[in-house]
């Protein structure tokens, strides 16, 4: 039972690990317009994902706009750069 | 400037600028183009097998971000809270992400370069729209560096930066005048720059849709 227990925190946390996440943050320059074709022609969001991921950069300071391996986040980022959005990657649990 | 319209023949985008706007954005699309010049630059190698190796990986970037904050934005930190991770990461994407800037700036200055000289006409096709896109943010988050726009009170404040404590010059004519020299006109010239860009942002960005 106790051992049920333990290896299935175990395994929650290798989850939470490998788990990644790109953040979009807000700046006074790019226009909302563009942040929404961006985050539409990029991650491929419907319109309305899109603009509802872009006021949450606006209104929140900051958004998540893709969860993943780290890797893969960082080509995000590389690409939101690409861009002239302010991106960065870390831990979906930090 | 006449704004941009999709042209159904070819996908292209086509707008009429006056010269005075195209040489406008030539000159600022250069300027970011010599800015991360030397960032985008590869080392000589004289072995073509390592250079060519080089090419390919794109490592060489610079252990932290940069002193000059305009290519800071540009180049900015992957990670928020992670030097390490940050320094890591720039040290692989930094040249190409720097070169990558600088030959978006230069298809802006071609497709400039082909412009018709008496009707202005500027013809864009997808891909050079992608560059310019990007190029446009680029050289705004430049002037926005320059005049100190910061927040988003900032952004919606006609003027911002007029009387104030004097942001950082523009760098490219530092030879007799100082930053704090710069009269309030070159600033109010530069935010009306800046407005502009951003409209022909927008213009691209209704064109597309």
């Amino acid at each position: 039972m106790t051992q049920t227990i333990e290896s299935t925190e175990i395994r929650e946390e290798t989850v939470l690990d490998s788990a990644w996440i790109t953040l979009v943050w807000n700046d006074p320059v790019n226009l909302m317009s563009y942040v929404s074709y961006v985050f539409r022609s990029y991650f491929g969001f419907s319109r309305e994902e899109a603009d509802k991921r872009m006021l949450q950069v606006h209104n929140d300071g900051r958004a998540v706009v893709a969860t993943g391996a780290r890797e893969e986040m960082e080509r995000h980022v590389e690409a939101m750069h690409d861009f002239g959005l302010w991106a960065t990657v870390q831990k979906a649990d930090a | 400037m006449i704004p941009f319209a999709r042209d159904l023949d070819d996908e292209s985008l086509v707008a009429s600028l006056t010269q005075p706007e195209l040489s406008l954005i030539h000159t600022l699309a250069a300027q970011v183009a010599d800015m991360l010049g030397d960032l985008a630059r590869s080392p000589s190698i004289t072995d073509p097998y390592a250079a060519a190796l080089y090419e390919a990986v794109g490592i060489g970037g610079s252990a932290a971000l940069h002193s000059d904050p305009a290519i800071a934005r540009l180049l900015p930190d992957a990670y928020a809270d992670d030097a390490d991770a940050s320094r890591d990461f720039r040290g692989l994407t930094e040249r190409s992400l720097a070169a990558r800037k600088v030959a978006n700036a230069r298809v802006v200055i071609d497709s400039l370069d082909v412009a018709d000289e008496t009707s202005g006409e500027l013809r864009l096709a997808p891909a050079q729209v992608q560059s310019w896109l990007r190029t446009l943010a680029d050289i705004r988050l430049t002037i926005a560096v320059r005049l100190g726009i910061e927040t988003d009170d900032d952004a919606e404040l006609k003027g911002y930066g007029l009387d104030g404590d004097g942001p950082d010059g523009d760098g490219a004519d530092d030879d007799d005048q100082t930053a704090d020299d710069q009269t309030d006109d070159d600033k109010l010239l530069m935010r009306d720059v800046y407005d502009w860009l951003g409209w022909v942002t927008e213009s691209l960005l209704e064109a597309l849709e």
